[in-house]
């Protein structure tokens, strides 16, 4: 039930999303079938960092830009 | 082409890819030798970050407390000599290591509150409050330089308001910042329309601040120059006026008078005499005695000159600017570089902890099966992971966990992603959980909440 949510599907559209290089996004992605639910959240987890990196990243490019424009 | 150019031909162009094929390589391997570095700086890291986590705090948290607490904190960026060298000079690469400089570009934002705080709190002396800006308009008449500067000001003040109400979330503070929005426009407008005798904002037209400010502005300068004119030729005497907006909206006036024979009358240093108001020519006249005033040449002042110095200024002006722009956009990069190391690191002790379990699995004897992860039967689709983490960053936590978990699950129910869930199940799970300790600090921390939550779900606890 619970575990759908991190279903090879979801994960895949994530992984997707992240933008992550090719090397990277082709092992995970060729590895998920095997992972059972302890490496799907590690995993979950590990892509969650990556993408509220990405967030905090634009955030603080912002403030740069900002700045530079005073 | 001649005849040895010709053969020369093919030479060239070997020698051409060969000293491409040179110039490829080594640039490959100067590409290499940054990787290592990029990666034994975050080994480094990667070991530090596990000593942290072992204190229980995050890695971006520790990151997050050695950059407020250790560096460049406010003191360090008030002191003004601090801020004049990174804002003329940029950063010494010499002396400042690469952490300095992003730490630098963190503190941006420190560094722009305490210019916005001083820039108000200089505000609030001139117009301390309301009533005091109100009584300006009620007695006599202040000059038009203190009035424009006063709407400079007050425009200043609206703009900062603006941008606070657009930040706000709580709703009872963003009223009060509009109302006091609200007052300072009334006043502004009031002002603009004293002085000018003009209906910026006719009933039923709406206007924006920006528009009505420019056009009070345009007024001013125009009647400015209009009295000076007056004056002058009343002396019979014609002057050039050279004006211009100024970067806090203030504007500059210049006066070159001839003499009746036609010559520019001259400091003495013999430099053309440029004056900055009326008292000024009349001192200067006074001391030049000789000068009849009434027989003084109508004429203009030379207009070259003046656009060479405002030119000189402006390209003085583009030059800090540039300045700063070169200094924002270095910790820009490095921040972008930074952070993509640190997001491959993840990723990359991911792997390294998959890898090695799968190692130890092929050791394993078999039959021991996984737990297998069922892809079908979802309610509503496919869930859009980003978008549930994007939800749970939104929620308030209120500190307390068993509070903070129940709305975690009402909210999870709403969504309907999980089909039915026994409240009275999880909360007894919830509460093994806590028993297990629980480090709520880290729940707390960025994603952290929804982690809980999906263990929760799970039943597994760390």
């Amino acid at each position: 039930m619970a575990k759908t949510l991190l279903n090879d599907k979801n994960l895949e559209m994530f992984i997707h999303k992240l933008g992550i290089d090719q090397e990277r996004k082709d092992f995970l992605l060729s590895k998920l079938p095997q992972m059972d639910i302890e490496d799907r959240i590690k995993l979950f987890n590990t892509l969650k960092d990556v993408y509220l990196l990405g967030l905090e990243e634009k955030e603080m490019i912002e403030r740069v830009k900002k700045f530079s424009q005073e | 082409m001649s005849r040895e150019n010709r053969e020369k031909a093919p030479n060239q162009e070997q020698e051409r890819a060969v000293y491409e094929q040179k110039y490829e390589e080594s640039r490959k391997e100067e590409r290499k030798e940054r990787r290592v570095g990029f990666i034994e700086r975050y080994e480094k890291e990667a070991e530090i970050s596990k000593e942290t986590k072992k204190q229980g705090g995050s890695f971006l948290e520790r990151e997050r407390e050695e950059t407020e607490v250790n560096y460049l904190t406010k003191e360090w960026w008030g002191q003004k000599e601090n801020q004049k060298r990174i804002k003329e000079n940029g950063f010494d690469p010499e002396n400042e290591n690469e952490g300095y400089r992003i730490r630098i570009a963190n503190k941006l934002e420190a560094l722009e509150d305490l210019e916005e705080n001083e820039k108000y709190s200089k505000t609030k002396e001139k117009i301390n409050d309301v009533d005091e800006v109100k009584s300006d308009f009620q007695g006599e008449k202040p000059s038009m330089d203190a009035q424009l500067s006063t709407l400079t000001i007050l425009h200043g003040r609206m703009e900062r308001i603006g941008d606070k109400i657009q930040e706000e979330k709580d709703d009872s503070k963003k009223v009060a910042l509009k109302n006091e929005f609200n007052e300072l426009f009334k006043i502004t407008k009031e002002l603009a329309e004293k002085n000018t005798g003009k209906n910026f904002v006719k009933e039923g037209e709406e206007k924006s601040l920006k528009e009505i400010k420019l056009e009070a502005e345009n007024d001013f300068i125009n009647k400015r120059v209009e009295d000076r004119m007056k004056d002058i030729e009343e002396r019979g005497l014609l002057a050039h006026f050279n004006y211009k907006k100024g970067e806090m909206g203030f504007f500059r006036t210049k006066i070159a008078l001839k003499d009746e024979k036609g010559n520019f009358i001259n400091d003495e240093k013999g430099k053309i005499k440029n004056f900055k108001n009326l008292e000024e020519i009349d001192e200067f006249l006074k001391k030049k005695a000789n000068i009849d005033v009434s027989k003084a040449v109508k004429t203009e002042y030379n207009k070259e000159k003046i656009d060479k110095e405002d030119q000189r200024k402006n390209f003085k002006e583009q030059y800090v600017k540039d300045q700063i722009k070169f200094v924002a956009e270095a910790p820009g990069n490095v921040i972008k570089e930074r952070i993509k190391i640190i997001k491959e690191g993840r990723l990359d002790e991911f792997i390294k902890d998959f890898k090695e379990k799968e190692q130890e699995a092929k050791k394993q004897p078999k039959g021991l099966k996984k737990e297998k992860v069922e892809s079908k039967g979802e309610k509503g689709g496919p869930t859009d992971l980003a978008d549930l983490i994007d939800i749970f960053e939104k929620i308030k936590l209120t500190g307390k966990p068993e509070k903070d978990v129940r709305n975690g699950l009402r909210m999870l129910k709403r969504m309907n992603l999980f089909g039915e869930i026994d409240d009275k199940e999880l909360m007894e799970r919830w509460k093994k959980m806590e028993n297990e300790g629980i480090n709520y600090e880290e729940v707390k921390s960025k994603g952290g909440f929804l982690m809980l939550l999906i263990k929760l779900l799970l039943g597994i606890s760390e």
